[in-house]
């Protein structure tokens, strides 16, 4: 893994900030000198945002708010803001935001692991250095960099296991809105930080996150994964249309779909080498890479039906040619039809079910459509497979005709 | 004092008929100038104050915080004054409007002194960094475009007070706001600790120290707050100030207001956190809302 080197960027509240023309207040005042001047400059300035609820700054219970968006050029931003305790005025609610910016090729490098990153960063905070300056990019080497991206790493954490469930299933239902965790913030973030290790590169690559969102609805757009401590601190009533809620305490919306339906139920389960075995399928499939047959693992109905939810040309294919784990899935799907008729529509005989497919051929049987299945008898009808099936075709066929609608001769 | 409070005809008396009754208030100043501890303090006045003064026992004078971020704004802030710290600093972002409802709100006109109005006053407070540059007021404070009334506050003890900095921070909200139609307010803040130093802010020695009005002499207090913008106008003009081109641009029936919010000097304690020495204290805070009220048509 190579070592890193990104740019930096750092905000607070100066009296004289790297750009003089400013004055005093709330700015950029540092940064690495290639930011200068370019939209993502902006952008990190427009995210540097953090603010604390009164009761919870009169409480002391001051949070630290992680983020991790996608900029403008295409880069990513990765960053941390706390309490900087006063400004130069002697007022509370100054803050230190300090964000690193990290190209899509090296969050690859570190497994795209943000939390990697944070855990790993030199964070600046109100201790150190405020004096406008260019910084040098942060180096950081790849040994200091941990790499825990998979399933199994998250089955080591310590997790809220039916929390994480909830979310994956929200987040694969949200239809673009962002979705809003409700609930202790520290529990959420490891929560947020495990879906970096179960969920297929896809999804993984589309997660951005902020783990302290009071006041941030104007920052929507930026997060898919947003996080609050109570419903008092969420996005006011008529905002929350905006996002899906996962509410720690509360029964949300169930999941819809099968993969939500499914992935919600097997992290619940913390049926890790299952989850782990179906992404490693999905992620091969969206690669266009084959998939050995003993990497499945044993049908179950859920899985199936999100594979075929998810990539349902792929899966297909991935059937061909073998007849135990086609005739296991038929067997299990509940909606087994479509995949039987995919299959019959697109396929020969031998193709789809290997030369010895005869236990593949009855399960084809008992889940395709009659007409389907007529059909495609009909149009094989010379392979020797289907040999023992032929005979039900006629029988079958003048019944049909003889139910059709047509006018009978008198 | 040059102003004098004598009785002639009054155009500041004289009622809108069409005034909104929902009005929209964007507060405006450069960072540090004292626009949230001027809003905490104007609703601490209020709260107080005016409720008292205002007294009516089948009417009485309320005001609330309609909106949840009013609830956060000014309940917050003023829990805060209350137990004698300053509200925190405005974190750099879109600001929610903060809605205050106030109602029994007398009138001045003498015939209309049996009815008392009600009025939504939507506050919008931001950090005065974004004032800095064209795009960010643009970026984040485009609720100018539909303010009512601006609000703009100059601390004059600040270093970066000048009539140059105060002429290009309203030229800048005039340009990027559109605000042709706003009602325009110079309020210049810290009196408690001006009246002592400046000649010229002598003239604030004689209302001080401040006392709510009663409806029966709001008369006579908007005399004085004529008085006082004219007399402050006046102040603006000194050519040492060199605030000529600013006046000159703004629109005829801008009202000049001095208030002091706190009504004396915060001090920092030990760990560098500024603290109230007492408990508030404000004065004339309640000028600027009362412009408000007028332009309203409710009081």
């Amino acid at each position: 893994m190579p070592s890193l080197s990104l740019s930096q960027h750092l905000f607070s509240s100066v009296t004289q900030g790297l750009f003089k023309e400013r004055g005093r207040g709330f700015q950029t005042v540092a940064c690495t000198p290639e930011l200068r001047d370019t939209a993502d400059l902006t952008a990190l300035e427009e995210a540097s945002f953090f603010a604390v609820s009164p009761e919870r700054r009169q409480g002391g219970d001051l949070p630290v708010k992680e983020l991790f968006y996608r900029l403008p050029s295409g880069r990513f931003a990765v960053g941390r803001m706390d309490d900087a305790r006063i400004d130069s005025l002697g007022r509370d609610g100054n803050y230190c935001a300090h964000q690193l910016v990290v190209s899509a090729e090296h969050l690859e490098a570190i497994g795209w692991q943000p939390f990697a990153l944070l855990d790993a960063a030199p964070w600046c905070g109100v201790a150190d250095d405020l004096t406008p300056r260019l910084l040098e990019p942060c180096s950081l080497s790849s040994a200091t960099v941990a790499d825990p991206a998979s399933a199994s790493a998250a089955s080591s954490m310590k997790l809220d296991q039916q929390l994480l469930g909830r979310v994956a299933a929200a987040l694969s239902e949200a239809d673009g809105r962002t979705v809003l965790i409700v609930g202790n913030e520290a529990r959420t973030r490891s929560v947020i930080r495990a879906l970096f290790a179960v969920l297929p590169s896809r999804e993984r690559r589309e997660i951005t996150f902020c783990t302290h969102f009071f006041e941030g609805n104007p920052y929507r757009s930026l997060f898919k994964v947003a996080s609050v401590a109570t419903r008092g601190e969420a996005p006011a009533a008529g905002d929350t249309d905006a996002y899906r809620v996962v509410d720690h305490e509360r029964v949300g919306t169930p999941p819809a779909l099968p993969y939500g339906i499914w992935i919600e139920d097997a992290l619940k389960g913390g049926r890790w080498i299952e989850v782990s075995a179906v992404h490693g399928i999905l992620d091969r499939f969206r690669q266009g890479q084959p998939v050995p047959e003993a990497d499945f693992p044993p049908p179950a109905p859920a899985w199936a039906a999100a594979l075929q939810y998810c990539e349902p040309d792929a899966f297909a294919r991935a059937l061909l040619g073998r007849p135990l784990l086609l005739a296991g899935v038929l067997d299990h799907l509940p909606k087994r039809e479509a995949l039987a008729e995919r299959l019959l529509r697109q396929y020969a005989p031998p193709e789809l079910c290997g030369p010895d497919g005869t236990i593949a051929v009855t399960a084809l049987r008992a889940a395709a459509k009659p007409k389907h299945w007529m059909g495609w008898l009909k149009r094989h009808r010379e392979e020797p497979l289907l040999g023992p099936y032929l005979e039900e075709l006629e029988p079958a066929w003048k019944k049909l005709a003889a139910n059709l609608p047509w006018p009978r001769r008198s | 004092m040059t102003g004098g409070c004598t009785r002639r005809k009054d155009h500041s008396l004289v009622i809108p008929l069409l005034g909104a009754r929902e009005r929209t208030v964007a507060t405006v100043g450069l960072s540090g100038h004292g626009k949230t501890v001027f809003l905490a303090s104007l609703f601490w006045d209020s709260f107080f104050a005016l409720s008292e003064s205002f007294h009516h026992e089948r009417d009485p004078f309320t005001v609330r915080a309609v909106s949840p971020r009013a609830d956060d704004v000014f309940y917050g802030h003023a829990q805060r004054l209350h137990e004698l710290g300053v509200p925190p600093a405005n974190p750099r972002t879109r600001p929610d409007p903060a809605v205050l409802e106030f109602s029994g709100v007398p009138c001045a006109e003498k015939r209309w002194w049996r009815t008392r109005g009600t009025v939504r006053l939507a506050f919008y407070d931001i950090a005065g960094e974004v004032f800095a540059s064209d795009a960010l007021t643009r970026e984040y404070a485009p609720y100018l475009a539909q303010a009512d009334d601006i609000v703009f506050l100059f601390d004059p003890t600040q270093p970066d007070f000048s009539a140059l900095t105060a002429a290009r921070l309203v030229d800048r909200v005039h340009r990027v706001g559109r605000t042709g139609r706003a009602n325009i307010q110079i309020v210049l803040a810290k009196m408690d600790e001006l009246r002592e130093q400046d000649e010229w802010a002598e003239m604030v020695n004689e209302f001080w120290p401040d006392n709510p009005p009663f409806p029966e002499l709001l008369p006579e207090y908007f005399l004085q707050m004529e008085a006082l913008s004219r007399t402050l106008r006046l102040w603006w003009l000194d050519p040492k100030r060199n605030a000529q081109a600013l006046i000159a641009n703004l629109p005829k029936e801008t009202r000049f207001c001095a208030v002091s919010s706190l009504g004396h000097r915060p001090q920092p304690d030990a760990t560098g956190r500024m603290m109230l020495t007492q408990p508030p204290k404000p004065f004339r805070v309640r000028d600027p809302l009362f412009w408000i009220f007028r332009a309203a048509g409710v009081m």
